[in-house]
């Protein structure tokens, strides 16, 4: 009969112990240890194993309403690519894209007068399959100009793309864990796979091997951007709100074991 | 460095949005909730109307105005054909932008789809017991296999097995909800991401005006 009565607690009591309970660790930082996973390991192994001067395409959704989710993964890689001294080509798939990316970039201590000689950034376009594999087959088929609309062609703005003319220029692809498949049907080339946490990553199981690819690692979700913050050094709002995320995780886990006993109480307390 | 009216204004506007979302936990209708939820579904709509009318300004109606790009005129004409649905007795002729937008479409969605979510699963679930080298890897590519193979005939059998056959089925739900199980999981600790994103610019507000704590 007690564990039938802890399913009669009103629901606000459960939302307003979840939200003390994630407060605390954003007031007091409790420093709950974090392991790095082995896809995350592969991510930026993949990352470092390419020389200073290789092309990376970076899909980049940018949901605003994901951003929470996806940003310190954004961050972290975005930094880890210039350190890397790679040229990065960023391909805005999202409509808030446009804004996040500035916001995201300026976050990963991104040097805007090299815009054109280190990265260029396209303009937003809806990327569906057709879509991709018009830009892929042929970037300037798609894109004429950069986001600043610029000519691809304009030597003195963009040298950078003086040099890249279709997928075959790429050396690497961070693509969207839900659009991977579609780089490595019309590609073939490296992958290394970021994006939310949720029902996206599915689709990158099929294609990921660390050893021979297409994807060779990848990071989905806060809980893995803190894992990489850790991996690449750059410390962030990640690893920040990781206490958070796991106390957060391990309380709604014991929340659900209570509400099942509860259920459980009730349907003995019903027979007898 | 100190914070100006706009940033002050920006954090209020911030910490006052999400109180007012969070009310819905206490109350479901209440004002401030659906007054919040009217004001991102209004901006969010007024963004994404005129994100997408610049788009087709400077993607493709200049190309086509300048000459570099005449073939745009074909979907530009396609997506005028659309607006015919407003007219009665001429809507049938939206039905041919319908069709070339569906057609291509699935077309070029198929190619991908067919490879993404039924090739290569299939070929990964028996690629994995081959190529596995550890006697871990071994036995957790065979579970997968088999598991592969149950959810299969839990969803393609419309004849009831009864008898030892009927485990199959068993097992293959069993997969099925392990599997839903996970995702589940993964979207449980993405909505706990993003209400620590919110809890932040709660915080962020306390911390950096009214206690004046620098970013």
């Amino acid at each position: 009969m007690a564990l039938a009565k802890l399913g009669k607690i009103d629901y606000r009591f459960i939302y307003a112990f979840m939200t003390i309970i994630t407060f605390i660790p954003l007031i007091y930082p409790i420093g709950i240890p974090t392991t790095v996973g082995d896809n995350v390991k592969n991510y930026v192994n993949k990352i470092e194993t390419y020389p200073a001067g290789s092309v990376a395409l970076t899909s980049f959704s940018g949901y605003i309403t994901m951003l929470p989710d996806v940003e310190p993964i954004y961050v972290a890689t975005y930094k880890l690519l210039f350190a890397r001294g790679f040229k990065v080509l960023i391909l805005l798939t999202d409509v808030d894209a446009p804004i996040v990316i500035t916001q995201v970039l300026n976050k990963a201590g991104v040097d805007w007068s090299k815009e054109g000689i280190d990265f260029v950034i396209f303009p937003y376009m809806s990327m569906d399959e057709a879509a991709h594999v018009v830009f892929t087959d042929n970037i300037r088929s798609y894109f004429i100009n950069d986001w600043k609309l610029r000519s691809l062609d304009n030597a003195t703005n963009l040298p950078l793309m003086q040099e890249i003319y279709d997928y075959t220029d790429f050396d690497l692809v961070v693509g969207s864990t839900g659009h991977v498949s579609r780089y490595n049907v019309w590609c073939g080339i490296d992958i290394v796979a970021w994006g939310t946490g949720t029902g996206l990553l599915p689709f990158v199981g099929p294609f990921y091997d660390p050893i021979n690819g297409p994807i060779y690692g990848y990071v989905g979700g806060a809980s893995q951007g803190g894992e990489l913050e850790i991996a690449t050094g750059y410390l962030g709002d990640g690893i920040k709100t990781n206490d958070a995320k796991n106390l957060g995780i391990i309380t709604l886990c014991i929340i659900i074991i209570i509400g099942n006993l509860s259920m459980l109480g009730e349907k003995e307390g019903g027979k007898e | 460095m100190a914070l100006t009216i706009q940033d002050t204004m920006f954090l209020f506007i911030q910490m006052f949005m999400v109180a007012c979302v969070w009310s819905y936990l206490y109350k479901t209708d209440n004002i401030f909730a659906r007054g919040a939820a009217q004001i991102v579904i209004s901006i969010s709509t007024v963004h994404y109307f005129l994100n997408n009318l610049n788009r087709v300004y400077l993607q493709v109606l200049i190309p086509i105005m300048d000459g570099t790009r005449l073939i745009n005129i074909i979907p530009v004409l396609a997506g005028v054909l659309f607006y015919t649905r407003l007219w009665k007795g001429k809507g049938w002729i939206a039905s041919y932008s319908y069709s070339l937008s569906l057609g291509i479409g699935m077309g070029s969605l198929f190619t991908t789809y067919v490879s993404t979510n039924l090739l290569n699963p299939i070929n990964r679930a028996i690629t994995q017991v081959t190529g596995a080298t550890t006697p871990f890897d071994q036995a957790s590519a065979l579970l997968a296999f088999i598991g592969t193979l149950c959810a299969l005939s839990y969803w393609l059998f419309t004849v009831e097995l009864k008898g030892p056959t009927r485990y199959i089925l068993v097992f293959g739900r069993l997969f099925l909800m392990s599997s839903i199980g996970i995702l589940y999981a993964q979207d449980v600790v993405w909505a706990q991401s993003l209400f620590i994103g919110a809890a932040d610019k709660f915080l962020k507000f306390f911390r950096m005006v009214l206690l004046g704590a620098v970013a």
